[in-house]
């Protein structure tokens, strides 16, 4: 069973059109990249998953149904828009929170503070939130986003202000989560995080669906005719079946002619002598496959 | 529901915790405490209402005074004048004598030109700084009272030329009044306005304060993502409607302590005292007021980007309970009217118009049955309203808070509002 299912909802705020038309769904022990740029109605679309707005037409389906207060329990949420009590001590505050998603204080408390120490927060739970550094406040959101458990987490820029220790720290949590059945949606603009995290994706653009399926389908729609080869030895100035050559980061990237296939360039690599340390063929990063595609439909929109 | 009361318990521990909360709560009534020690220090020790005419002036603190006559003009004093208040000597020696001894707090000396020019002396021992405020009403009484002859009528008359008696012809309807005459029975329906204008207002700000600081901290989606906005508009009500509540119960509690700390009785005449039907109504106009103006104090904090920008808003949304304040004199004058009627049943000014009439006389039971019944309906439509902002302020975060955009979101016509 899908965690979330979203079946051709549309919404509308006045004349605008927030979201047109989109299905897609999410399934459990799967890490979602909800991908699109600023405006493209991916916060629109997260609120209607979570009930917070009702979509104008189509279904939206969370946990086998519609949502309820029960399933709002299972949920973890961390917002774009999103911010703690800042005149309260920090485990007061995360007492709070855990209580609203049916955490009674009770058995919040070993949880909590379980987190705490994970996080490094420990020594300074009795202090005012207002008194914490950014980065303690955004560990401290995703303590509240995680402490109970959720069947489904849906957190919009989750590495925002964290250092590299604690993105590190972030990461493993997630794939944890993700291995322990968990249904994770990820809305971020950093792609080198999606590729690393995200088993599937979606793109949306204006509210529309521009792309969706595996990192792998996607990338490899976008692929080009190049190889990228790392020799060992002298890579030959000419090789047959190759139009030309580029050095890119370190590596040769060869572009094949017309209908070359590239098992036929490695044989011919081989048969010139030169000894290869890697030959893989060249996928284009998500980062440009995103300005890519972005970019095409914004010229299709203006006409 | 559970989470209506788990909202009600924060609300209620994070606002009592503050500290600028816990100093209002101390300072209110420690200023007035410390005022009242002063004066005990300083005046008199007793605080009481005399019986007597209308001519009587404020109640005072009671200690005895002489006089001096030299201008041979004081025959008789007015018959509410108790023995020893006011005693005559015949010479300054004794007079200074009776006050070295503490049997008067100090004496005025009438001039023997005081018919041409009006000089009074007031000889005291100690500075006082009551003196000048609160001891020559009594004098002034004594003299203008044998300036006129003696006549006590002419007296009384002359200070109450009229006593208007209004007399509405609806059928079946006979008013009560209280005494206005007596000055205690006067300021109690106005104390009442303003006691309900306060309390209301002090209480449903806190409401707007804590909904403006939940925008502005940033928690507002994380809450309505875990809680209907119904449920957490409600737990938030009832909890700094506790916190009003506890606030009023020091508040009058610290009041009765200093009183009796003071050695003070406040005397109030039997007709003028609040009855209890008064209080059971107290608490009902109290609580539907309350709710009204917190429900929407909680829209206006909804709406705002920060407490700053809610200040112009405020304004406009508590007018409705000012008019009252400001129109007590035409409802204490004839409070069964048909402007006061009317005010009490509009339910924005019902809370404290009603309670201002019902100090001074029975208010018909269909009337303070319809104002309920009105506010009641009030509620209900502003909760699904202002629950509704909740949800639709997330769309509106860096507008600008304009009046106009609050009635249309009341109202459900903004066109960010339009949930199917």
């Amino acid at each position: 069973m899908s965690t979330i299912t979203v079946n051709q909802v549309t919404k509308r705020f006045g004349e605008t059109l927030a979201v047109d038309q989109l299905s897609f769904d999410v399934q459990p022990g799967e890490i979602f990249g909800l991908l699109g740029p600023n405006g493209a109605g991916k916060t629109t679309c997260i609120r209607m998953i979570l009930d917070i707005f009702q979509p104008d037409s189509g279904d939206i389906s969370v946990m086998g149904g519609p949502m309820s207060d029960d399933k709002k329990n299972r949920i973890g949420y961390l917002p774009e828009e999103r911010g703690l009590y800042q005149d309260i001590p920090l485990d007061r505050c995360l007492t709070f929170l855990a209580a609203l998603k049916g955490m009674p204080e009770k058995s919040s408390s070993p949880k909590l503070n379980e987190y705490l120490e994970r996080f490094d927060l420990y020594d300074v739970r009795d202090k005012k939130v207002k008194e914490l550094s950014k980065g303690m406040q955004q560990k401290a959101q995703l303590i509240s986003t995680l402490v109970h458990d959720p069947e489904l987490v849906i957190i919009d820029e989750p590495f925002t202000a964290l250092d590299p220790v604690n993105t590190e720290m972030v990461k493993d949590i997630l794939q944890q989560k993700r291995d322990e059945g968990t249904a994770i949606i990820m809305s971020t603009h950093q792609m080198n995080q999606v590729e690393e995290l995200c088993d599937r994706i979606l793109l949306i653009d204006h509210g529309h669906r521009v792309l969706y399926g595996t990192l792998q389908e996607i990338q490899s729609q976008f692929a080009s005719r190049d190889i990228l080869v790392k020799p060992l030895t002298h890579l030959p100035e000419a090789i047959d079946g190759v139009a030309s050559i580029r050095v890119h980061n370190g590596r040769h990237l060869l572009s094949l002619e017309e209908h070359v296939e590239p098992n036929q360039v490695l044989k011919n690599l081989i048969n010139t002598g030169t000894e290869i340390a890697a030959f893989e063929i060249a996928v284009p990063p998500l980062n440009e496959i995103f300005i890519q595609v972005v970019r095409k439909q914004s010229r299709s929109q203006n006409g | 529901m559970k989470k209506t009361l788990i909202v009600l318990k924060t609300e209620f521990i994070n606002t009592v915790t503050r500290r600028s909360f816990l100093l209002t709560l101390i300072l209110v009534p420690l200023l007035p405490g410390l005022i009242l020690g002063g004066i005990s220090l300083f005046g008199g020790d007793q605080i009481t209402d005399l019986p007597g005419p209308s001519t009587q002036p404020q109640p005072d603190f009671l200690t005895s005074e002489g006089y001096i006559d030299q201008a041979g003009i004081i025959t008789q004093t007015p018959e509410w004048l108790e023995e020893g208040r006011l005693i005559q000597f015949e010479s300054e020696a004794q007079a200074n004598e009776a006050v070295r001894l503490g049997q008067i707090s100090g004496f005025f000396v009438i001039q023997p030109d005081y018919l041409e020019t009006g000089s009074i002396r007031y000889i005291s021992q100690d500075f006082n700084p009551m003196e000048g405020v609160n001891t020559t009403w009594l004098i002034n009484s004594v003299i203008q009272l044998n300036l006129f002859g003696g006549d006590q009528a002419q007296f009384e008359r002359f200070h109450n030329p009229i006593l208007v008696e209004y007399i509405d012809q609806a059928p079946g309807e006979t008013e009560e009044f209280v005494d206005m005459s007596n000055p205690i029975a006067f300021y109690i329906p106005y104390g009442m306005t303003m006691l309900f204008y306060i309390l209301i207002v002090t209480s449903a700000s806190l409401m707007m304060n804590s909904v403006a600081k939940e925008k502005e901290n940033r928690v507002m989606e994380i809450l309505v993502s875990s809680i209907k906005p119904r449920e957490l508009l409600t737990g938030k009500i009832l909890g700094l409607g506790l916190v009003g509540l506890l606030q009023l119960v020091v508040w009058l509690g610290s009041a009765l302590v200093m009183l009796q700390l003071g050695g003070q009785t406040l005397q109030i005449p039997p007709d003028a005292q609040l009855s209890t039907g008064i209080l059971v109504w107290g608490i009902v106009f109290f609580v539907l007021g309350y709710l009204v103006y917190a429900t929407l104090m909680a829209g206006v904090g909804a709406l705002v980007g920060s407490i700053k920008e809610a200040s112009q808003a405020t304004f406009i949304i508590i007018l409705p309970i000012l008019i009252p304040v400001m129109m007590v004199g035409v409802i204490i004058n004839r409070p069964n009217a048909t402007l006061p009627m009317i005010m009490s049943l509009i339910p924005f000014t019902a809370p404290n118009t009603i309670m201002t009439r019902l100090a001074i006389t029975p208010v018909p039971l269909w009337q303070l049955l319809t104002a309920v019944g009105g506010m009641a309906i009030t509620i209900f439509i502003l909760i699904r309203a202002v629950s509704g902002m909740f949800r639709a302020q997330l769309l509106l975060t860096g507008k600008k808070f304009s009046l106009g955009l609050f009635f249309k979101a009341l109202r459900g016509k903004h066109p960010d509002f339009q949930e199917p």
